[in-house]
């Protein structure tokens, strides 16, 4: 079934939408989980939130990308989920080694914060990302939003891990760089 | 900021960049979108070449899987950037500096390696010979580095080099895989020509072995030497024909009817024998003198590309095992000049008023393409790397529009990245492409 067909059912409030949804998109969306909390009842247990989550805002939420409006959603609650239980920045995770790894990009804990709205901050990464190469760009979200392991990228890119760690060190630097001339660090 | 807020805010990016990203990690190639892989199944030989080259059954006609990557490279003025997944780093070089053999040598006297976007000197010696030949004393005194097992030299300059009446002119050769032997080539006049001398140069402990000692060089005015892989064949380079030493016979053998001769990297070697205008590439086996015309009947580069052949550049500046032949419409094939095979380059064109260049990796294992407009300000509009032992060719298309002097190409780097030179009024560039993905990880 074609998204805009499935988000009719939302719109039609069809007991067949989340089945049609899980269907379609159970697998991307329980990987994303799974790459956050390593853990398969709690990687269930959000993309299961993440049907609710999508039921209750379609309508009057009308998504341009199914797939990224619930990969969105799934991201998100697993994070929530990995803070709630105090794992965000303890034990050895994708999640916790790609923070500490983005920790260079945001300066000392000590320096003194501006309070920025997340969607300020989201638009000047865009903004960011639009000036990087494609390779460099997709390589930077697949460790940063799929917070997927450095051997998948290889894998996925066929380039060799020390390529791939030496891309996202660039890219970390450059993303600092742009942070720092922009005013948000 | 923090970097949990950092994270939830990548959350939230461009739809299309997370559909992309996620694209590749499931292995997925983009349609057609960063590297076009065009099924060469093409085996077609040009005409006007299948005329002229008098193609023979032995040989082997191949194919080549061309990846031409979408993204063009914008020149910048510092940093380090991707085209495709080719890496490039911009240095400025904070001293002149020159290439030799695949490290740079500044002015101040170092040899230097790139490193993380920069040059970062090696440990460099001079050392300084005196020499008798012929009669003559003379001071040589040069620079020397080993990196990698691998012997790298640079002549300097000394006094007695404008002084000497005789005009002594040195150049210093490191010997392929050699960590301490060169040929020290000298250059001096002979029955009102000048004629050159190689001799054999321990660059460590300066000890000097004349290797040609007892053949036979009388009444030959050598312009050129050059030694067989091995060191057991030298071809000498004259205006008439050229000769073939065997160091081990210590006899000298006329070729005849070949100019220019040199060794392929299998032992044998190329000739030109030419007719007026034109010429016949000859394959020469040194042991059965055997002979298979590679190319016949062809010309050297003329006022335009089109019907020229390039041949490819290899170690030490002497002409390689390939060469690249551009036909009356600007097609290209690749001519592996030891096996006589080819490879139609499906896809990519020459213009009539652009220059080819090809470049040999000191492995022997890739080979540079570069495509140049033609004129002193020229830039390589197309950069590309064979890989011989896959059989693909990685091609992209370059803009500089930094206002440049023009830029040269300085050739493979001792870690097989490929250096081009830019000048301009704020100094010298060097563009540092690294095709294969072996580059440093810094953390």
């Amino acid at each position: 079934m074609d998204d805009s067909e499935i988000v009719e059912l939302y719109f039609n409030r069809s007991d067949k939408a989340i089945s049609e949804t899980e269907k379609k998109y159970g697998a991307y969306c329980s990987r994303i989980a799974y790459n956050i909390l390593s853990n398969l009842q709690d990687s269930e247990e959000c993309v299961n939130d993440t049907w609710l989550g999508a039921w209750n805002s379609i309508p009057p939420h009308r998504p341009q990308t199914l797939k990224t409006f619930l990969g969105k959603i799934t991201r998100r609650l697993s994070l929530m989920k990995l803070r709630s239980q105090n794992r965000l920045k303890r034990g050895s995770g994708n999640v916790e080694i790609a923070l500490e790894e983005l920790g260079d990009c945001v300066g000392s804990a000590d320096s003194v914060e501006a309070d920025f709205e997340e969607k300020e901050l989201t638009a000047a990464i865009n903004a960011f990302l639009s000036s990087l190469g494609e390779t460099e760009r997709d390589v930077f979200i697949c460790r940063y939003w799929y917070f997927a392991p450095i051997a998948g990228i290889s894998k996925g890119f066929g380039f060799s891990e020390s390529k791939t760690k030496s891309m996202l060190f660039r890219t970390r630097n450059k993303l600092r760089a742009y942070l720092q001339e922009e005013g948000y660090i | 900021m923090t970097d949990e807020k950092l994270i939830f805010a990548i959350g939230e990016i461009d739809d299309s960049y997370i559909l992309s990203a996620g694209k590749r990690l499931e292995g997925k190639r983009r349609n057609r979108k960063v590297l076009i892989c065009i099924a060469a199944a093409i085996i077609v030989l040009l005409s006007s070449f299948a005329t002229a080259m008098a193609v023979s059954d032995d040989f082997r006609e191949s194919i080549l899987s061309i990846f031409r990557i979408s993204e063009t490279e914008e020149v910048q003025h510092s940093g380090t950037s991707y085209v495709g997944d080719v890496e490039v780093s911009y240095i400025k070089a904070d001293d002149s500096y020159y290439i030799s053999n695949g490290l740079a040598f500044s002015k101040s006297g170092a040899f230097c390696i790139v490193d993380d976007g920069k040059l970062k000197p090696l440990d460099t010696k001079t050392a300084s010979i005196e020499l008798q030949h012929n009669g003559v004393s003379m001071s040589i005194c040069y620079a020397y580095t080993v990196y990698d097992g691998q012997l790298y030299t640079v002549e300097l300059d000394t006094e007695d080099m404008n002084q000497n009446p005789l005009m002594y002119y040195r150049s210093i050769t490191p010997l392929k895989g050699s960590c301490d032997e060169a040929w020290l080539c000298l250059m001096y006049e002979s029955n009102g020509d000048y004629t050159q001398y190689p001799l054999l140069l321990n660059a460590v402990t300066g000890e000097v072995t004349d290797v040609l000692k007892g053949i036979d060089l009388s009444g030959i005015i050598c312009d050129a030497w050059q030694f067989s892989p091995d060191n057991r064949y030298a071809v000498i380079i004259t205006s008439e024909c050229d000769r073939l030493v065997d160091l081990e016979r210590k006899t000298v053998t006329e070729l005849e009817n070949c100019h220019n001769s040199y060794f392929l990297s299998d032992g044998s070697l190329a000739c030109f024998v030419i007719h007026g205008q034109s010429f016949d590439l000859v394959r020469r086996d040194t042991e059965s003198d055997s002979e298979t015309v590679i190319i016949k009947d062809t010309t050297f580069v003329g006022k335009t590309s089109y019907g020229s052949v390039y041949l490819s550049i290899g170690y030490n500046g002497c002409a390689g095992n390939h060469a690249l032949l551009v036909d009356e419409d600007g097609s290209v094939t690749l001519l592996d000049l030891s096996s006589g095979n080819r490879l139609l380059l499906y896809g990519i064109s020459v213009e009539s008023d652009e220059k080819l260049y090809t470049l040999e990796s000191p492995d022997g294992k890739s080979i540079l393409i570069a495509i140049k407009t033609r004129g002193e300000a020229g830039v390589f509009r197309s950069l590309g790397l064979i890989n011989c032992d896959e059989g693909n060719l990685r091609i992209f298309d370059r803009e500089n529009t930094i206002d440049s002097a023009g830029e040269e190409l300085m050739g493979f780097m001792a870690d097989g990245s490929i250096c081009i030179s830019a000048n301009n009024e704020s100094g010298q560039w060097m563009y540092v492409y690294n095709f294969d993905g072996n580059i440093n990880y810094a953390s």
